[in-house]
């Protein structure tokens, strides 16, 4: 079995940094980014498994990027999980982040949550 | 209650105080006008009755006069003595035409005719029936008086005496019904006077008079002397009547073809009062064509016997007129008084309304955003000023605390502008980092780091434990804020309470209950769906269920249960745990309130989870409340449905 690709759009590499001995030892392979422009662009370049999103960043952020790949059709069906500070309502991506939702393969992971939430719903999507 | 105008409602007030005072003055000026005039009117026909009564005696006393001085003429006693029928004839008859007499006529000392100047070819007959003369004869002296004279004595007198006395009734409505329909008697003022011979023996009895009947001397003359014959719109102001009996014989009231109107009879209540009784009657009375104030009373034989009637009578339309005309002038004084009263009242009740007006636009204005308006002070009236002044003292005070509320708002507009970028800085930022440092603590403590120490792993277990705390901490303190900036919006969706909210929310504790080893029951039917906002419910939900287990007895239970409700949804969940007692009930919702653990060990909270909770309940129209157990307590909440 071919290891599952990973892409994880985050700009703070303290963050990937400390998840990556764990996803490793789930045989996952993780590229990481630091702005949604590049991570869109790795996307269709890799075709990933899964893609984690974070939110605020420089230049994009992150609900227009899953937008735009929720919108391209070779990449509409690769799940994306949000996994960001943010996990209140952001006054201007309400509607957007309702159409998100709305996708079942998008979940919510606050940061501040134990890592093994993130592992275990990252598994999930790459079972199935 | 029916709202008025102000000004109608003074003009009101002020009509009905005119049109009150106006109405009783015009009624008691209309009564005592017409009680006064009625009076004087009444109090008028008395006196001309008296005036009528004298004159009519002045007549009595007149033919009187005339018989006794005649009487006392030698030529009667020598003519007498000389049987001279001749002279006594001429002479008698010179006297009564000079006179004005019907009658003048002469008996001799036993009371037969001698001669009768008027018809001297009747003579012989005896006049001893005649009241008059039968009196002379015996007593001696002069008498005159009202006499009712039978119709074969005016024959002898004279035919066309009897035929002036002849009166046919005319018919009246009012008068006493009477088998008769005409009169052939006549009535006379009569004189009677003994004329006495030389020697002073009664050798004879002169008698003369007149007959009243058709004969208008008398009443013309009251007429004359009373009512001076004014006339009012073509009528005889005045009138008299004589009546014999009850019949006009002697008038000059007119009927309505303009001739005297005797024959008709006067009413049956006058008929009883004057004619029965004797007394006299005043009133007001309807004669032929008018009403009248009439005074009637009656007119007396010699012998005191009631034979006939003396009337007089005033137009009553003058008076009428007059109260009238004084009535109407006193009414337009009324009038021009109301009208007079009324241009007042408009110009109080526009004084008084007018700045209320300006007024009630001022606070239109001042509703309206123009803080700070000023209306006129002048108006005129004292209270009105004052209300102005200190109206546009509040206004300068609103319009100054306006001022200071927009820069108060604006400096809070930027400092809320701060808060929310400090909040976007914790939400981000510091969650950036606690997750970071999460990861690693945690990632330390499973040994992906390198192995560690049973003692380091203890320490990193507390170290992760109290950062998970920290998080949560963090996590309660971004949804207190997002409540307290009233940015909870509600995001309805369709929810499966027990699929999507408590599942999911057992599922983030579950390895906390088994720490616990506690027992955790589902009874949340399936089927209840609720349209709420998930987000917020879930936290609603992380709550109670994770305060359900920190604050439950180790080995406890913790009961789900739902029940529908129709409208709404009731969600409770139950603990094994110390029940809360009452005052402790009321302060568990509010914020940074905890419970009191003092049997427990220490549980970490932050005193947030139940406020947040109740905010949420409350935005979704529902209520949270705790009811203690006999050996737990249940955490309750209501929610609408919204379908």
């Amino acid at each position: 079995m071919a290891k599952k690709k990973i892409i994880w759009v985050e700009d703070d590499d303290e963050i990937i940094s400390a998840f990556k001995p764990r996803f490793a030892s789930q045989g996952w392979e993780v590229l990481s980014t630091a702005s949604a422009e590049q991570g869109k662009a790795l996307a269709r370049k890799e075709k990933p498994d899964l893609i984690i999103m974070d939110i605020i960043m420089a230049g994009e952020h992150g609900y227009a990027a899953i937008e735009d790949l929720k919108s391209e059709s070779a990449l509409a069906n690769v799940p994306i999980i949000v996994f960001s500070g943010v996990t209140h309502r952001w006054r201007e991506t309400t509607a957007s982040r309702q159409d998100a939702l709305l996708t079942e393969a998008c979940e919510f992971i606050d940061k501040s949550e134990k890592p093994d939430v993130l592992i275990g719903t990252v598994s999930k999507y790459l079972q199935t | 209650m029916k709202t008025r105008k102000l000004r109608a409602k003074i003009l009101i007030s002020f009509f009905s105080v005119i049109a009150i005072l106006a109405l009783s003055i015009a009624i008691l000026g209309f009564y005592v006008i017409k009680n006064d005039i009625i009076e004087r009117a009444q109090s008028k026909v008395k006196n001309d009755l008296n005036s009528a009564r004298e004159i009519y005696h002045e007549e009595s006393r007149s033919i009187k006069d005339v018989v006794r001085f005649t009487a006392f003429r030698f030529f009667i006693k020598e003519a007498i003595r000389d049987s001279d029928i001749e002279t006594l004839q001429s002479e008698l008859e010179k006297i009564r035409k000079k006179e004005s007499l019907d009658v003048l006529s002469l008996t001799d000392e036993n009371g037969q005719v001698i001669v009768r100047s008027r018809n001297p070819s009747v003579n012989g007959d005896s006049q001893v029936q005649d009241e008059l003369v039968s009196r002379v004869l015996s007593g001696g002296k002069i008498i005159a008086g009202t006499v009712i004279v039978p119709s074969e004595e005016l024959i002898k007198e004279g035919a066309d005496l009897a035929e002036q006395a002849y009166i046919k009734f005319v018919p009246v409505p009012k008068a006493k019904p009477s088998q008769r329909t005409e009169r052939t008697s006549g009535m006379m003022i009569k004189a009677a006077a003994p004329v006495f011979g030389y020697d002073g023996s009664l050798i004879g009895v002169l008698y003369g008079g007149i007959l009243l009947n058709r004969n208008y001397k008398v009443v013309d003359r009251i007429k004359e002397t009373v009512y001076e014959e004014v006339e009012y719109k073509g009528k005889d102001i005045g009138t008299a009547t004589i009546f014999q009996g009850d019949l006009r014989v002697s008038t000059n009231v007119k009927a309505e073809n303009g001739s005297r109107a005797i024959g008709t009879r006067v009413s049956e209540e006058v008929y009883e009062q004057v004619l029965v009784k004797g007394l006299p009657w005043i009133g007001r009375a309807f004669v032929v064509t008018d009403w009248y104030k009439a005074a009637y009373e009656p007119i007396k034989d010699v012998d005191g016997r009631i034979v006939g009637i003396l009337y007089v009578g005033t137009l009553e339309k003058p008076f009428i007129d007059m109260a009238k005309n004084i009535f109407l002038f006193f009414l337009a004084i009324v009038l021009v008084s109301t009208l007079l009263a009324s241009v007042f009242a408009l110009i109080l009740a526009g004084v008084i309304s007018r700045p209320l007006t300006y007024m009630l636009n001022a606070t239109k204005k001042l509703s309206e955003g123009n803080f700070g308006y000023k209306v006129n002070i002048e108006t005129g009236t004292t209270e009105l000023n004052m209300l102005a002044a200190s109206f546009n003292n509040m206004s300068s005070q609103i319009g100054e605390r306006e001022r200071s509320l927009k820069i108060s708002n604006e400096k809070l507009a930027v400092l809320n502008n701060t808060y929310l970028d400090l909040v976007a800085f914790v939400s981000h930022e510091l969650k950036g980092i606690l997750g970071s440092t999460i990861v690693n603590a945690y990632s330390v403590r499973d040994g992906f780091f390198g192995a560690i120490n049973s003692r380091q792993r203890k320490a990193l277990d507390s170290v992760t434990k109290n950062l998970d705390c920290l998080a949560g901490t963090v996590k309660k303190f971004l949804d207190l804020s997002r409540i307290e900036k009233g940015e909870l919006e509600l995001n309805r969706t369709e929810v499966c309470l027990r699929e999507d909210v408590f599942n999911s929310s057992l599922e983030t504790f579950a390895r906390k209950t088994v720490e616990k080893q506690m027992e955790i029951i589902n009874n949340i039917q399936p089927q209840i769906k609720v349209n709420c906002d998930i987000d917020l419910l879930l936290i609603v939900a992380n709550n109670l269920v994770d305060n359900a287990i920190n604050y439950g007895f180790e080995k406890g239970k913790v009961i789900l249960s739902s029940k529908d409700l129709g409208e709404r949804v009731q969600i409770e969940i139950y603990n094994d745990s110390r029940p809360i007692g009452e005052e402790e009930k009321a302060r568990l919702f509010r914020k940074f309130s905890r419970l009191d653990a003092h049997d427990q060990k220490r549980t970490k909270g932050n005193g947030l989870g139940l406020f947040i909770a109740r905010e949420i309940i409350a935005k979704h129209g529902g209520d949270i409340w705790v009811e203690p157990r006999e050996n737990g307590n249940s955490f309750i909440f209501q929610i609408e449905k919204v379908f």
